[in-house]
């Protein structure tokens, strides 16, 4: 099929019509020639056959009276008939009774007798056999043998002839086929044509008319719409060609420009190497100055922890004498009851009677059984006593709050004298105590306000720590919670407080359902400065870090946002080695 | 078909001895009458009845000496084959063919007269034909031929099938 590759349509289409028009005669003709070969074998046997039977039967009466010259003579009669060659006829007794050779030159044999009505083909030669019967009785058998030469001619003459015929149809037929198949071929030829125009001298501007609308039709279409597209795609080609060299061009002065500004770099960088050179001398200096501004600075952090430390202790203070100011409230409370109670005492009342019975301090005794006023008296008294005995009872109920506060006062002080001692001394605190301590100095507001306090305290073992600089970090924290309660519109007011291990460290968790913190405040929330409330000074939990950091500590807060509470975490070493740094 | 057979077998031998010829001879004519009877065509008129047999006359002395016997087997237009012999001339006999041996000459000259039409006489005696005699046996060259008298056959309504005409050594 290779072969075949380069051969044009046309002459491929040619081909195959012709291999199937070649093909169908060629079939045809052996078909022809065939039935013919068969039709005329059976006329030449049937012709011979007739012969035969006529020459059997006149033969019978030589058989029969043994007349050989009368068979002979009879057998010559088919002298008439050319293709016969031999003919011969034997008795019943299969002894040869009669011959007749066209030719005495070739020497044939006579079969023996067989009573068969036959015909047998051999090679070139037919043998017609027939018995030759008397009354029914084959008496003897004449065979007829002819030369099947002039059949033979006769049907090459005829294959001859028919070919002649096929030859012509088989022209007519490529005669034909290439006048029609130029209908197909002519509109691929002429599209093969353009597109090679097209491809040879890149004319996208070639067009291929569309004559039909078949297949080939379609084809030209759509070779028309894409020789359009690229066309477009050529002109933007081209287009973007030209806009490339333009580029080009200028990338070539940018090249230029580049060279220039690139000795202008160099003497820069010279410069600068220059400048880098006296920036280190100056460094040199500078470190120095650095130096200085250290310690200058070191100093200043010194003075800046003693005012972090004063105002922690007046923190605690500032808690202490709240609270302190609370009860002593409620003292003055106290005090203005009882002194409106004895304002108001009905015992006067008592210097009245007292009055009335020194007047008639003669006779009394008349003056109380039969006078109108002294009659009076006794129930008076009765009366009195009454009220005296109620007033005393309020009074001893108010001594009693009042002494108690007094009481509070007395402890808050005395605790508020316990830590005030102890600033910068270490020594064993146990975490709880602290936190109790704590709350205890916030209680005041804690109860004032509502607020529910839980604690969950673990075990934890005894740490080796300032527990004044503990007690402000807590009491910040606490104080900071509870404000952030305080703010919270409803009354869901809840205060944890946990303490735990975690990790070698002891963790003070203080957790509130307050007005919780910003996303943006939580980073600014240990700034010195930053104020979340009213009132606030701003360093609270600024100087709460700094002394946790002091304590080998640290502190931790997280808030899901406002409104939604926060927990404060102050880490406490337990290893007495790092709580000692 | 054995007498046939037999015929062919002894076609090709020279006769030697008398008696052997005279036998062969006779076995041959009396083939030869079955022959002549059925390359004739015989008319129903020929028979006395449908399932008559066909009947073979021989007048005188019978020369055939059992020769004939053979061919009561045989059969001729579906008949049987009948032999009769007469040793005097008989007219009333109802015969299809009436055989005269060479002695019977006289027999024949008596009663030619009187035979019935559709009688195929056949003789060997010299001049049959001529006395007015249908087929006479000859002699030819050590061969037995014989002669067909056609007039008389037509006369007497007797045809022949042409084949045996061909055959014939004679015709008149």
């Amino acid at each position: 099929m290779k072969l075949f590759r380069h051969i044009s349509i046309k002459t491929k289409l040619l081909m195959v019509y012709i291999t199937i028009t070649g093909l169908i005669l060629t079939s045809a003709f052996i078909i022809i020639m065939r039935m013919e070969a068969s039709t005329n074998r059976q006329n030449v046997v049937s012709g011979l056959s007739v012969v035969g039977e006529i020459v059997a039967d006149r033969s019978a009466a030589s058989v029969a009276f043994s007349d050989v010259e009368s068979a002979n003579s009879n057998l010559r009669t088919l002298r008439s008939h050319e293709s016969i060659v031999y003919a011969c006829i034997r008795t019943e007794a299969n002894e040869s009774f009669a011959q007749y050779t066209i030719d005495s030159s070739t020497q044939y044999s006579c079969d023996d007798f067989d009573i068969e009505n036959t015909t047998r083909f051999d090679g070139n030669y037919v043998d017609i056999y027939k018995p030759i019967l008397l009354e029914g009785q084959p008496i003897g058998m004449l065979q007829v043998k002819a030369s099947l030469d002039e059949l033979n001619k006769r049907l090459l003459d005829s294959a001859k002839l028919s070919f002649m015929i096929f030859t012509g149809l088989m022209l007519i037929a490529a005669f034909l086929s290439r006048k029609l198949m130029n209908l197909v071929t002519q509109p691929i030829t002429r599209l093969k044509d353009i597109a090679q125009s097209v491809t040879e001298k890149r004319n996208y501007d070639l067009r291929v008319e569309q004559v039909s609308s078949d297949e080939v039709g379609v084809l030209v279409n759509s070779f028309n719409k894409m020789l359009d597209q690229i066309a477009a795609r050529d002109r933007a080609l081209n287009n973007e060609k030209e806009k490339a060299e333009i580029s080009a061009l200028s990338a070539k002065r940018h090249a230029s420009e580049t060279e220039k500004m690139n000795a202008e770099l160099e003497k820069e960088i010279s410069e600068r190497l220059r400048v880098e050179k006296e920036l280190q001398e100056l460094n040199e200096t500078l470190e120095e100055k650095v130096q200085e501004r250290t310690l200058e600075l070191k100093q200043l952090n010194e003075k800046i922890g003693d005012i972090a430390r004063s105002a922690g202790m007046a923190e605690v203070a500032s808690g202490v004498l709240h609270n302190v100011g609370n009860v002593l409230n409620s003292v003055n409370v106290s005090a203005s009851v009882m002194r409106e109670q004895v304002r108001k005492s009905k015992a006067e009342n008592l210097g009245r009677l007292v009055n009335l019975m020194q007047k008639n301090q003669h006779d009394l005794a008349d003056f109380i059984s039969n006078d109108e006023k002294g009659k009076q008296i006794p129930k008076f008294i009765a009366l009195l006593a009454e009220q005296l005995t109620e007033e005393r009872n309020t009074l001893f109920r108010e001594l009693d709050e009042l002494a108690n506060n007094i009481d509070h006062i007395k402890n808050i002080i005395s605790m508020q004298q316990s830590y005030a001692g102890s600033y910068g001394v270490r020594e064993k605190v146990k975490l709880s105590d602290l936190v109790e301590d704590a709350l205890k100095i916030n209680l005041q507001e804690v109860n004032r306000h509502n607020i529910k306090v839980e604690r969950h305290y673990d075990e934890t073992p005894l740490i080796y720590a300032d527990k004044h600089k503990l007690l402000q970090i807590i009491i910040n924290l606490i104080s900071n919670a509870k404000y952030a309660l305080k703010e919270k519109a409803d009354n869901n007011r809840l205060l944890q407080i946990m303490i735990y291990k975690n990790d070698g460290e002891a963790v003070i968790e203080i957790r509130d359902t307050g007005i919780g913190i910003a996303q943006d405040d939580i980073q600014h929330l240990f700034e010195y400065g930053f104020k979340r409330r009213r009132g606030g000074h701003g360093f609270g939990l600024h100087h709460s870090a700094l002394v946790a950091n002091e304590v080998g500590g640290r502190i931790k807060v997280y808030s899901e946002g406002p409104g939604k509470g926060a927990t404060f975490q102050l880490f406490v070493p337990l290893d007495e080695k790092v709580a000692a740094a | 078909m054995v007498l046939v057979l037999a015929v062919s077998l002894t076609l090709g031998a020279a006769p030697h001895d008398s008696l052997a010829d005279n036998n062969r001879e006779y076995q041959l004519k009396a083939a030869y009458l079955l022959n002549f009877a059925r390359f004739v065509y015989w008319p129903e008129q020929s028979f006395a009845a449908d399932d008559s047999a066909f009947t073979i006359c021989v007048y005188g002395d019978n020369p055939f000496d059992g020769a004939l016997n053979s061919l009561s087997s045989k059969q001729i237009n579906n008949r049987p084959i009948e032999i009769r012999f007469f040793e005097q001339g008989q007219t009333d006999a109802q015969c299809q063919i009436a055989f005269f041996p060479e002695t019977a000459q006289a027999i024949y000259s008596s009663l030619k007269k009187q035979l019935p039409a559709h009688v195929l006489t056949v003789s060997e005696y010299d001049g049959f034909c001529e006395d007015g005699g249908m087929i006479e046996f000859i002699q030819v060259e050590n061969k037995i031929r014989f002669e067909i008298n056609l007039t008389s056959s037509t006369e007497n309504g007797i045809k022949y099938r042409s084949q045996l005409l061909e055959v014939a050594e004679r015709l008149r």
